[in-house]
């Protein structure tokens, strides 16, 4: 029960499956954490995970995952509404970083994240990426707290669709709106 | 005293005649308005994409202002760049919009426009870069003076807001 | 007899401490299956986070000083000695500090990959919290101070001790007495795993209910167990609970105060019988116009009883365009802000509230500053609700019939060749009751992109939503709400006149009465 000026926010969901350049016979796997503002706690559920290993058949087919999200936050103020940060790899490389914040508004929603990755910045990581030389990011956490990510250089490869059923409570009773659904 | 809390991101760019760009956003607010609590400005990352012609920043925006009046109501203002090989910003517009004063979601164009010059601006801008850039912003935001320029028009950088009012009913507020 | 008809299934639970683990208590209790007659006792003992029990084949191998060569080893040997060395326990500990604690949970990895992958999460995990300014060096350093894999849980695992068993087969500990081998026999009974960083506990198998867990011993003796796990640790006592809670509640109430006094003035709300309608205009795009340097000049055209504060934002110009590619796509992103007031209370019998229209001209210029009307259009502003409209609005110009207006365009340019603008849409003042533009010609020329965001204010909405103060009604059309109060007001106008007039009645008579009676 939420209690004083505080309302819960508990979202379900799953990471349904990613459209990326997949050759036939590659692996990928999915981390995903959650990153939010200093006003929010964690209540239950999990923070972070790692799906399992999907494998491809087919050139370009998708990549299926369906790993279960599923998390209740608690907070006084929407400021650092959460976000989340999904790195997928292929094999032991990095594939790609996407962020996205948790919907708002309660309701079922699908969406769907575009996935960057880094690229080299000097010359010889750029002869590097033909051998295969991915730079990955220290902390993907940067890309929800825009700490630091001034001219860094991405590309963009590919999207994730994740889908996600939010339930609010609380949030009328302090004089918040968020508008119909469109 | 009613807040406002945006939450969003801006998706990315589309219909630049180059890829690699950046952006650099600015919140602009009337007198009476307050930042609470995140960043007023911003800079992405740089995009570009291999086999589309797609250029996706998924840039957070989270911005809680307290305001006294609809006066004002905050602009968000971006200025949309270049970054060729060699590490040398050009600029590639300009761009205004108004945040929706509607609670909800929302998907926003920003239109962006580049000031052009005379045709011997154009020769030096084709071969070295650079172009013209524009000395003070205020002629951006403020719409009186906007008539002495003559500019082209560049892509579209697309938003996705969602937007959250909290106690502006008690004052009378219908939106 | 007891008969026990199903076993639950044996799975972890997850739970999250935020307080201190230290308060952590579970108890076990253990009871031997036998197929005799004889009753077997439970077996009963209760366990603090990472404390320390001997079974009975520790305190032996503990006892023996030259057994023990560690730190470690040392202090238990310290340890037993103080320990009665007779009893026979069966449940006993291993706690974190101790290789056999973490060999039991060690998962078989069974390919490079999963091994790999194991690697990359825990060094995740090790990161600190992230700081407002990313730094690469202070990042890099973190990462080059601690490369080796830290698991950051601490970990406990309480075991059953089944005594020696006599086996030449796998040797995990010898204990020479009398020369025979025994080999160490002992069973995971719960195992339990802290990770400090996330606070998160997880108790595998998870804590029983109401039936108790089977424990089968393989391997010829055909011995089974029964054994309860419980959850054993005091709760915090209601004192302590409610003064964390009036706390909270204290941080939070300074924290609104704070947030609140923030600004100096109070919301503007403006005076009563007026409605605030702040429309946010912005001339966003356009295109398929004939020539290419292109701008759009705007004009709000205000009926009676529509004031508004700033008139200079009534009109305005924007930059001019270069349109691009076959579309002839032109960009303006032009935003304005047009505060407008209507004043309700002079509504007098019937009348209609008129809406105010913007008309918008879009003319271009060429480098022989020649100024062509390229088109025209108009919209009534959307303020009976408020939100957000975009529209795309066609535009047309006017020509004539023959060659020569054509030629005289092309030529010399033809801006502004009308009178009023507002001939296009309904001039506000028009009386007639037909409207007949006949005879003049058009042709129609390119679209514009308009969005439009409408705000309303006034008192007379504080009083509507005041009651059900947490959701908005619907339909929003403004001006019912406004008809309603203005009845109300022009009611208690009523009311408040008949008051005056009484006591103006009363006055007078008094008056009255005491100049004829004096």
């Amino acid at each position: 029960m939420s209690e004083g000026g505080t309302f819960l926010l508990s979202i379900t969901g799953q990471i349904e499956f990613a459209e990326v350049m997949a050759s036939a016979g590659s692996a990928f796997h999915c981390k995903y954490e959650f990153c939010s503002g200093p006003d929010w706690k964690i209540i239950g559920g999990l923070e972070a995970g790692i799906t399992q290993i999907a494998n491809v058949v087919n050139n370009n087919d998708r990549v299926v995952f369906n790993y279960p999200i599923d998390v209740q936050f608690k907070s006084t103020n929407p400021y650092g509404w959460p976000q989340i940060v999904i790195s997928m790899y292929r094999g032991m490389t990095l594939e790609g970083y996407g962020r996205t914040h948790l919907p708002i508004r309660p309701g079922n929603h699908n969406l769907i994240v575009d996935l960057a990755k880094p690229k080299a910045s000097s010359l010889l990581g750029y002869l590097g990426s033909f051998f295969g030389y991915q730079p990955e990011l220290l902390q993907p956490k940067m890309l929800a707290t825009t700490a630091g990510n001034n001219l860094i250089r991405m590309e963009n490869c590919g999207s994730i669709n994740m889908n996600f059923n939010v339930v609010s409570q609380g949030f009328l009773r302090l004089g918040y709106d968020f508008g119909d659904s469109n | 005293m009613a807040e406002v809390h945006i939450i969003g991101q801006i998706i990315g760019a589309r219909e630049f005649p180059k890829q690699e760009v950046f952006c650099k956003w600015h919140l602009q607010i009337g007198n009476n308005w307050r930042v609470i609590e995140g960043k007023k400005e911003g800079q992405t990352q740089v995009s570009s994409s291999q086999f589309t012609e797609a250029c996706n920043w998924s840039y957070p925006i989270d911005i809680h202002l307290a305001t006294a009046g609809i006066k004002g109501w905050p602009k968000i203002y971006v200025e949309v760049y270049h970054l060729d090989w060699l590490g040398r910003a050009h600029l590639f517009g300009y761009g205004l919009i108004t945040i929706p004063t509607s609670p909800g979601r929302h998907i926003l164009n920003c239109y962006t426009w580049r000031p052009t010059g005379n045709l011997r601006d154009r020769v030096v801008e084709y071969f070295l870069g650079g172009g013209q850039y524009i000395k003070y912003p205020d002629l951006i935001f403020s719409s009186e003076k906007r008539y002495k320029m003559s500019t082209e028009a560049m892509g579209v950088v697309i938003f996705e807001l969602d937007l959250i009012l909290r106690n502006f009913n008690n004052y009378g507020v219908e939106y | 007899m007891e008969y026990i008809n199903e076993h639950p299934t044996k799975s972890s639970g997850i739970y999250r401490c935020p307080d201190n683990i230290r308060n952590f208590r579970v108890r076990v209790k253990i009871k031997e299956n036998t197929n005799t007659n004889m009753k077997a006792k439970w077996v009963e003992k209760e366990f603090l986070w990472q404390e320390k029990h001997f079974s009975f084949s520790q305190k032996l191998f503990y006892k023996e000083k030259p057994n023990c060569f560690t730190e470690l080893d040392l202090h238990y040997h310290n340890l037993v000695a103080e320990v009665d060395a007779t009893t026979d326990d069966i449940l006993f500990t291993y706690i974190d500090n101790e290789d056999s604690c973490h060999e039991l949970e060690a998962t078989e990895t069974c390919n490079s990959l999963l091994n790999a992958m194991e690697t990359v999460e825990l060094r995740q995990s090790s990161a600190d919290e992230v700081e407002d300014e990313y730094n690469f060096n202070k990042s890099l350093q973190k990462l080059l101070n601690s490369p080796f894999i830290r698991k950051n849980v601490a970990q406990m695992c309480i075991m059953l001790d089944l005594g020696f068993k006599p086996s030449v087969s796998f040797c995990i500990l010898r204990q020479h007495e009398n020369g025979i081998i025994r080999t160490k026999n002992e069973r995971v009974l719960c195992t339990i795993t802290y990770d400090i960083r996330t606070k998160v506990l997880r108790v595998s198998p998870d804590f029983t209910t109401t039936q108790p867990y089977r424990l089968d011993v393989e391997i010829e003796d055909g011995r089974s167990f029964y054994y309860f796990i419980e959850h054993a640790s005091k709760l915090m006592p209601e004192s302590m609970e409610a003064n964390e809670k009036t706390l909270i509640k204290k941080i939070n109430d300074y924290k609104s105060i704070t947030a609140a006094r923030i600004l100096a003035d109070p919301f503007r709300v403006p005076s009563k019988n007026k409605l605030l309608v702040f429309v946010f205009l912005e001339i966003l795009s356009g295109k398929k116009f004939e020539y290419p340097h292109v701008y759009v000049q705007y004009f709000v055209d205000l009926p009676d009883r529509w004031f508004c504060a700033e008139s200079d934002v009534l009109s305005g110009r924007t930059q001019i365009c270069k349109a691009i590619n076959n579309d002839g796509l032109l960009h303006f992103g032009h935003c304005v802000e047009i505060p407008l007031e209507y004043n309700f209370m002079s509504v007098h019998g019937t009348d209609c509230i008129k809406c105010p229209y913007i008309y918008f001209e879009i003319l271009s210029k060429d480098s022989w500053d020649r100024y062509r009307t390229e088109g025209l259009t108009y919209k009534a502003l959307p303020i009976c609700t408020s939100g957000s409209f975009t529209y795309n609005l066609n535009c047309f110009r006017f020509t004539s019939k023959g060659p020569i207006s054509e030629m005289r365009r092309y030529f010399l340019g033809d801006c502004q060749n009308y009178n009023d603008v507002t001939w296009i849409g309904l001039p506000t003042d028009y009386e007639k009751k037909i409207l007949n533009k006949y005879g003049t010609e058009t042709i129609a020329t390119g679209e514009l992109k308009v969005r439009l965001n409408v705000i309303h204010q006034s008192q007379a909405f504080i009083e509507n939503l005041r009651g059900n103060g947490k959701h908005r009604p619907k339909p929003r059309i403004v001006f019912e709400k406004l008809e309603s109060s203005t009845l109300i007001k022009s009611v208690e106008q009523v009311i408040k006149e008949f008051k005056n007039a009484k006591k103006h009645l009363l006055e007078i008579r008094e008056s009255v009465l005491s100049s004829t009676g004096s």
